[in-house]
């Protein structure tokens, strides 16, 4: 879902293409057919593309058993479609797409946020994003597939450090019908979206200094796609729960201005044998219980929600690890949202189920406010 | 009588001075004739030097005319006139007017100079009238190194070497003792009688009055009496 | 003491310049002339150098440091490096390029056969916008945002230009500019800057690119011309210094930014210098201008004077009411020069800019700079020369006794006339000065800067003036003696006043010596180098970008061109040269390459010893270096010396195998053989290359078809056509100095009139008592116009005199102290006689007020005694 936090951001700082270079972005249309590991690399031919890795680590009980909940993303913005009669690019510099990456860190006990960001245009090789697989960088800070499959993470900056192998538990799933998220009425208006719902994490965390040994589930979302975003959308709630059980539910509401969410607002049901149903808007109810006015921006959050999937029997609490979890990128992206560790709690059908999740608040900033 | 050699008809002048008409002459009838030693009198300001002037050619009247060897100078150009001046007639002031940086011969020399004489001929009229005003051997001097009575008799060479039909002296004695004042100007009358030229004094002073053939008087710019 | 004589100056002295209002407004515009060209040299100096300085500050942004190599670059891989260093903030890359920018034209054709004549000169800067917001503004129209302006520059044929240059190139965003650099480029103006940060620099001509879209265009495919550093502690600039020359590879060298501005001023130190004292003259013959107004007026106020003394008031007073008067007149000239000086200005500036663009950078200055401080020294020097030139004439006032009478009104000058005691001794003066001034041109520069030589250039001015009384007596002596009736009146009015009318001649022929020196000086350097360029430039044809007609220019183009002419039928030899700017003994100099072998069977270099052929050829076989006249003055270096360049590989030990006579550039260059910088340097690009035709061949095919060859931004140019072009570039660099002469003898001219309007007034009567004895109107206008051509004359000849013995001085000491070039002494009998001739016309022409004013006097009033 951070797709549409990266084309918003994006949009904020570029401005709506000329028609003709518009045109030359490749739209995410229904039909499209993927193909692993080719789809984790990189797609140049579309304006947005970005890479979200988030999930809850636990030291062993013995050294102290501290819980921590991390997010890390790698955004590609394409800044000008490929043309045919362009000269061909010889400068290590020459200047195709910007990469931009946020890593933040939740120190639960402590209820200690932390976050910072990095941007490159990827001169001399400084970031990247290869086609074919997945391998993203910025300087030190990458995310890399092995042959064997496995995901390695490395970033590291304020005071944290993080490396950790990501080992897919199912294959990927394919959000939206027939290849496309919707994002909006329109053709085009919607991105190639999937996701590792549950990847086994484990690796090393430093934190101010002190070296942790970690271990947990994490999430993958990749999502491609140029120009998904309608006019008169305020913002989204997103939300991505692992369930005890075994497991996952993704939820987003499309918020529009003036109140009232986009009818193509949808989510995803994932099996524990990995099976995936999408859910319609009109499938599930993902409600607010509280709000959460931020002291630094002064931003008001949606803060806790009730989670109600019908015709799944699935009733939910979820609650935030703590409350400040906002993102305030001014420096360089210029978006301010709420991208957190959360915890869920409720019944599925007749068991009661616990989970952990990450959910994502963005549009409430006054300043930071994404430009549609 | 002798033959006229200028006259003023009705001649009148009026300066502005100070924005104020000042009327120096105011209508003179006068004829100045060969050979005749004319003394005009009167007191300052009565007129005396606009008179010699306007015979001089040096100024022309406001009204009336002014007629030098029977031609009336109304009407002639400048050339005419510095011609009239430069051959016909001569001048001495009474702060003698010696060009500063030339020396006597040259000061005496420079009519014919200006007639445009070769210098060999300027020279040798002007030494013959420095010798003839006794001041022959003092051609090389400077004006600075004459006395005043020295510097008038180059100024009375200098006025009768182109050889004129008119001196006019406008008083020639007011600035010397008196009696180097009668030697300038019984030279004076001696050598305008020798050349057959008419002389006109301006002057306040007594002698020339005993030596002069004629006299009239100025008062506020008309003649007020006539001595024969 | 105050009480008295401040109503008596408004009483008497503005009542007798009310009367003589002719005289008072020429002393007063000879003052505002030599103020207000002093004041537009200093302003348009200081606007030029800090419009340099501006713009090196905007380029520079808030770097504190930078990594530079000159032409040839810096590898890029040194980026990420220098972006580590310890006590570094942030790295931003820059190529940067000066370029040709225009609108494209309807034809394809080649800017022009001999040089671009189109087009407008820029900056162009590439950098990465994405890190160099920190370093330099930008506001582009459109509040485009950071983002907006980096996908606009994602396009590879995309330019932010300036709202100046859009003006000027009547281009709007969305339209194609072509731009010359090393190839031809078209861009699509992509977004348009606002005056603001680096926009401002040049005056606005500034275009921005992409760094990646700027090392394709500009052929700079992994380098880069400069890395800037922010650092975290700017205190610490040295200590960071050190560790990032650590990590610099050899020709690559840290300097802080201001350093290239440094250069360049101190490169612009004698050219400024040389103005500054060309307008210094103007102000000083203004001064004589005073000083004769000032003199006369005390002659003619004697009585006046003596009356004043004799009423009681002390000679203190009178001084001080004549030095009062003095200063009201400089002052009053002073403000109108303020007003002109601003107005001229700007010429100057455009003529300095482009004396500066001829000869040392790239620079755009077109806003005069007020600087009250300069206004203000102007003002204080117009009024203090006025004071300190009114000071002599008020003394002799203050000598006046009081039993003086009006009688001895008009005897001479200052003090009576001048005796042959005083003219002795001023003649004892000139020669001494004469003498001291040929003892002082022998010896070295101190510290670069030839004191001794203008101390020597004073001496002989202040000798010209101390000569004057003299000649002015001694020619109106001759002159007496000749026939002629005007010459004759006029030489005794020449030696009626000698006092001051040497004053007169001394100002003038002050300025005529001044403008013969120049003129000497200029042509002799024109003749110089007309000769060298006949004796040197060999070659047929001759290409080279066209952005190398802009000064410190950096392009270059691939050495594969050469062989593409060398296909050609007709072509007998290519000489393909490279100048690079490189590092070296702290300094940047030009290291450049030829192909000996050509030059040394077809070209000729003039040699200080030795022939051309040999010692190129021998330079050659042993790998050795050749340098210019001006680089071995610089470094002291003579034939057989052997330096140490830095190099890729390390340094290099060159010997110096012959000093050559060149006047390309100001600090010289050190060449070697083509073969070797490729070898050593490892660089294979040129710019520019000498064409040598077969005997038969066709020069007009041969050019078509080298246009064919070349990429339409290389610039042909005949042998004849690059002959012109160096002498049109001399002469643009030496048109302000003429300019600065002129007006200095205008001043000169004015102080005819007013001397000769002086004498008139004094010499009332003497004209009445020459009028009374007959002499016309038209004689004694001729008598005072004679007088005029006679001072025009004398002063001519004593100007003329002492502008040869000035023009050595320039030549041999001062030119060749400053700049290193050695200049061929020769007199231009023509052109100088031409101008000497038309100032003493001038001077006679200056009678011509006077002299009607002389004519037109009633007489019966001047004879009339008071």
């Amino acid at each position: 879902m951070t797709l549409i936090l990266a084309a918003a951001f994006l949009l904020s700082i570029l401005p709506p293409a000329s028609a003709a270079e518009e045109a030359r972005w490749r739209p995410a249309l229904p039909g499209y057919v993927y193909a692993f590991p080719r789809d984790h690399g990189a797609h140049p031919g579309f304006r947005t593309e970005w890479w979200y890795f988030s999930g809850h680590l636990k030291a062993p009980q013995e050294e102290g058993g501290e819980r921590f909940a991390f997010m890390l993303t790698f955004f590609r913005s394409g800044l000008r479609p490929p043309a045919p009669d362009d000269p061909p690019r010889r400068s290590r510099w020459a200047l195709r797409d910007l990469h931009f990456a946020h890593f933040a860190l939740l120190d639960v006990r402590a209820k200690r946020h932390r976050h910072t960001e990095r941007f490159s245009r990827g001169a001399l090789g400084e970031a990247g994003a290869e086609e074919g697989g997945l391998n993203v960088w910025i300087r030190d800070w990458r995310a890399g597939m092995e042959r064997d499959g496995a995901i390695r993470l490395a970033a590291e900056g304020v005071g944290a450090k993080l490396a950790l192998v990501l080992a897919p538990r199912k294959p990927p799933v394919v959000h939206g019908r027939e290849g496309v998220s919707q994002k909006a009425e329109g053709e085009g208006r919607a991105s190639h979206y999937y996701s590792f719902t549950r990847l086994a994490a484990q690796g090393e965390l430093t934190l101010d200094g002190r070296a942790f040994r970690v271990e947990g589930s994490a999430w993958m979302d990749h999502e491609f796609g140029s120009n998904q975003l309608a006019p008169g959308q305020a913002g989204w709630d997103w939300l991505s729960l692992q369930l005890a059980d075994g497991r996952e539910l993704m939820l987003y509401h499309m918020r529009r201005e003036g109140g009232g969410i986009d009818p193509q607002s949808s989510g995803t049901v994932v099996d524990a044998d990995g099976r995936a149903r999408h859910l319609p808007r009109d499938a599930f109810r993902f409600e607010p219980a509280g709000t959460w006015k931020s002291p630094v921006t002064g931003a008001v959050y949606p803060m806790g929600w009730r989670v109600r999937v019908p015709g799944e029997g699935i009733e939910l609490e979820v609650r935030p690890l703590a409350e400040d979890q906002e993102l305030s990128t001014e420096g360089s992206t210029r978006v301010i949202y709420w991208e957190g560790g959360v915890e869920a709690k409720g019944r599925w059908g007749a068991e009661s189920v616990t989970g952990v999740g990450f959910a994502e608040l963005v549009g409430y900033a006054a300043k930071g406010r994404p430009r549609f | 009588m002798a033959q006229e050699v200028a006259r003023l008809e009705k001649a009148a002048k009026t300066y502005l001075r100070g924005g104020a008409p000042i009327r120096a002459l105011a209508g003179v009838d006068l004829a100045v004739h060969a050979g005749e030693f004319l003394a005009v009198t009167g007191p300052s300001g009565s007129g005396k030097s606009t008179l010699l002037h306007l015979l001089g050619a040096m100024d022309t009247p406001s009204e009336g005319r002014v007629l030098i060897g029977g031609r009336d100078l109304a009407g002639l150009d400048d050339a005419a006139l510095s011609r009239i001046r430069r051959e016909e007639v001569g001048f001495v002031y009474q702060f003698f007017h010696l060009l500063p940086t030339m020396t006597a011969l040259e000061n005496a020399a420079l009519p014919l100079i200006l007639q445009g004489k070769p210098w060999g001929e300027a020279r040798a009229r002007a030494l013959e009238l420095l010798a003839r005003v006794g001041l022959a051997g003092r051609g090389e001097h400077l004006p600075r190194e004459l006395s005043g009575g020295e510097m008038q008799r180059v100024a009375l060479a200098r006025a009768l070497v182109p050889r004129p039909r008119l001196l006019l002296a406008d008083e020639p004695t007011g600035n010397l003792d008196s009696r180097i004042g009668r030697e300038v100007l019984e030279l004076l009358a001696a050598l305008t009688r020798e050349e057959g030229v008419a002389l006109v004094i301006a002057t306040h002073a007594q002698e020339p009055l005993a030596l002069a053939s004629r006299r009239v008087r100025l008062l506020d710019g008309r003649l007020a009496e006539e001595t024969a | 003491m105050s009480a008295p004589w401040l109503p008596l100056l408004r009483r008497l002295g503005w009542r007798r310049l009310r009367q003589e209002p002719f005289r008072l407004a020429l002393t007063v515009a000879g003052v505002a002339l030599g103020v207000a060209v002093y004041l537009a040299i200093q302003l348009a100096n200081t606007s030029a150098v800090r419009a340099f300085r501006n713009s090196l500050d905007a380029i520079a942004g808030k770097t504190h440091l930078h990594a530079a190599g000159g032409d040839a670059g810096i590898p890029e891989e040194l980026f990420p490096k220098l972006r580590a260093a310890e006590g570094v903030e942030k790295a931003a890359p820059v190529v940067q390029q000066t370029a040709w920018l225009r609108r494209p034209g309807p034809g394809e054709e080649r800017w022009t056969r001999g040089a671009p004549s189109q087009g407008r000169a820029a900056l162009v800067l590439g950098v990465d916008l994405l890190g160099d917001a920190a370093f330099r503004g930008y506001r582009a129209e459109g509040a485009l945002s950071l983002g907006e302006m980096l996908e606009r520059m994602a396009d590879p044929r995309g330019i932010f230009i300036t709202r100046a240059l859009a003006r000027e190139l009547g281009v709007g965003e969305g339209e194609w500019i072509e731009a010359e650099a090393a190839r031809r480029l078209r861009f699509r103006v992509r977004g348009i800057l606002q005056p603001a940060g680096l926009a401002e620099a040049m005056e606005g001509r500034v275009a921005l690119l992409d760094i990646g879209v700027a090392q394709e265009a500009f052929e700079r495919l992994g380098r880069l011309d400069r890395i800037d550093l922010i650092l975290k502690d700017p205190s610490r600039l040295e200590e960071v210094k050190k560790r990032v020359e650590a990590l610099l590879p050899p020709g690559v060298i840290a300097e802080r930014p201001v350093r290239r501005g440094e250069d360049v001023e101190k490169m612009l130190a004698s050219f400024r210098l040389n103005l500054t004292v060309l307008s210094v003259i103007a102000l000083l013959v203004g001064s004589f201008l005073i000083f004769n107004a000032m003199s006369a007026s005390v002659v003619r106020r004697r009585g006046e004077i003596a009356r004043l003394r004799a009423l009681g008031m002390t000679a203190r007073q009178v001084a001080l009411l004549f030095a009062a008067e003095a200063a009201l007149i400089g002052l009053a000239g002073s403000v109108l020069g303020l007003g002109l000086g601003i107005l001229l200005a700007r010429g100057a500036l455009r003529a300095t800019t482009l004396t500066i663009r001829n000869l040392y950078a790239f620079l755009e200055a077109g806003r005069v700079d007020l600087d009250p401080l300069l206004l203000g020294a102007a003002l204080a020097a117009g009024t203090g020369v006025a004071l300190l030139s009114g000071l002599g004439p008020a003394l002799a006032a203050a000598r006046v006794a009081p039993a003086e009478g009006a009688r001895e009104l008009g005897a001479g000058g200052v003090g009576g006339a001048p005796n042959s005691r005083f003219i002795g001794r001023t003649l004892e003066g000139a020669l001494l000065a004469s003498a001291a001034a040929f003892a002082l041109a022998r010896l070295p520069a101190w510290g670069g800067v030839p004191l001794a030589g203008y101390l020597a250039a004073a001496l002989a001015v202040a000798a010209v003036a101390l000569a004057s009384p003299a000649l002015a007596a001694g020619g109106a002596a001759l002159l007496r003696r000749l026939p002629g009736r005007a010459l004759w009146l006029a030489a005794h009015g020449l030696g009626r006043n000698p006092g001051r009318n040497a004053v007169t001649i001394a100002s003038l022929a002050t300025a005529m010596a001044m403008l013969a020196s120049l003129v000497i000086m200029v042509e002799s350097f024109r003749r110089t180098v007309a000769v060298w360029t006949e004796q040197t430039l060999r070659a047929d044809l001759y290409a080279a970008p066209a952005s190398r007609f802009i000064k410190g220019s950096g392009a270059s183009f691939a050495e594969e061109a050469l062989d593409r002419v060398r296909g050609i039928q007709g072509v007998a030899a290519v000489d393909g040269f490279r100048s690079l700017r490189v590092p070296w003994r702290g300094e940047w100099i030009s290291l450049s390459a030829g192909d000996f072998g050509v030059l040394a069977e077809r070209g000729r270099l003039l040699f200080t010893e030795g022939d051309s052929a040999g010692i190129v050829r021998r330079a050659r076989e042993r790998g050795e270096a050749l340098v210019t006249e001006t680089f071995a003055l610089r470094f002291g270096l003579k034939r057989g010396d052997s330096v140490r360049l830095p190099a890729p590989g390390g340094e290099t030990a060159l010997r110096v195998a012959g000093v050559y006579y060149d006047y390309t550039t100001e600090g010289g260059h050190i060449v070697v053989d083509r073969e070797m910088l490729r070898r050593v340097w490892g660089d294979r690009r040129l710019t520019s290359m000498a064409v040598y035709l077969a005997p038969e061949a066709d020069r007009a095919r041969v050019s078509r078809e080298m246009e064919r060859a070349l990429d339409p931004s290389m610039v042909l140019i005949s042998n004849a056509g690059l002959r012109r072009r160096v002498l049109e570039v001399f002469d643009q660099t030496f048109a302000i100095t003429y300019a600065l002469e002129g007006v200095a003898v205008l001043v000169a001219l004015l102080g005819v009139a007013t001397a000769l309007s002086s004498n008139v007034l004094e010499r009332r009567r003497e004209i009445g008592v020459l009028r009374s004895l007959g002499l016309t109107r038209r004689g004694v206008a001729g008598a005072v116009m004679g007088e005029a051509g006679l001072l025009g004359l004398l002063s001519a000849l004593l100007g003329g005199a002492a502008g040869a013995a000035l023009a050595a001085i320039l030549i041999f000491v001062i030119n060749k102290q400053s700049f290193g070039w050695t200049i061929r002494y020769g007199l231009p009998w023509a052109p100088l006689a031409g101008y000497l001739a038309v100032a003493a016309a001038a001077a006679f022409a200056a009678g011509a007020v006077p002299a009607r004013a002389a004519a037109r006097a009633p007489i019966a009033q001047a004879v009339r005694e008071e």
